[in-house]
């Protein structure tokens, strides 16, 4: 298992490498990019920040859920600061014997990130405009 | 005593990155986050925000720890 939240621009290839082992047959890799429109909006950069200490925690949290629900290895990466249109923002893999499991554990770990994870994202515009984008609210008790 | 709280994402751009909060007893987590939206004058802004410690988002009946980093934190929007 291997997670990390860091400022430095993210690699597949490490989290691809982490979740190898030679029983596996598939390998499912999410790649989430930062895009150059949103709702009609030219952007130019994408700022993201996290409560760090949680964050690791909570993301470590994720990977291990979804290895013992899908018995997969499960690799996960977030990406903080500023980021250009096109870069790499968060990344998860997940390596399993056959592609149902692989697929599957990859879909939840990154539906779970964007659920819980505290991470914020801040769209800068073209024109000079920004704004923090709405999110999902921790009072859940996911994290408790 | 006196908390000081972290604040992140829109909460610290519209409140300021860190709040100094005094209590006369130590408070439970909603009593902070209610202290945060009094300071504030705009009550809206913390809605759907929970506070947190380096290890867990605090359940608002929790008393909060005496030691540690204590954030709030607003919806999150990852990925």
């Amino acid at each position: 298992m291997k997670t990390w939240i860091a400022e430095e621009p993210l690699k597949p290839e490490e989290l691809q490498a982490s979740v190898l082992d030679q029983g596996h047959g598939a390998m499912a890799l999410f790649v989430g990019i930062v895009r150059a429109t949103h709702e009609g909006r030219r952007v130019s950069a994408v700022s993201y920040e996290a409560f760090k200490p949680l964050a690791e925690k909570v993301l470590a949290r994720i990977v291990r859920e979804a290895e013992r629900r899908f018995g997969a290895r499960v690799a996960a990466a977030h990406r903080l600061g500023r980021l250009k249109v096109g870069e790499a923002s968060v990344i998860v893999a997940a390596g399993s014997p056959h592609r149902g499991e692989a697929f599957e554990a990859c879909r939840a770990a990154i539906e779970e990130i964007k659920a819980r994870l505290p991470v914020w994202k801040k769209e800068l515009y073209i024109n000079g405009e920004s704004r923090w984008l709405k999110g999902c609210s921790l009072a859940t008790g996911h994290e408790r | 005593m006196t908390l000081r709280v972290e604040l992140y994402g829109f909460l610290g751009e519209a409140l300021g990155r860190q709040a100094r909060l005094d209590f006369a007893r130590r408070p439970r987590a909603r009593e902070v986050l209610q202290a945060l939206a009094d300071r504030s004058g705009e009550a809206a802004l913390l809605k759907g925000a929970v506070l947190a410690t380096e290890e867990e988002v605090l359940g608002g009946e929790d008393l909060v720890p005496l030691s540690g980093r204590l954030a709030a934190l607003p919806p999150v929007c990852g990925g």
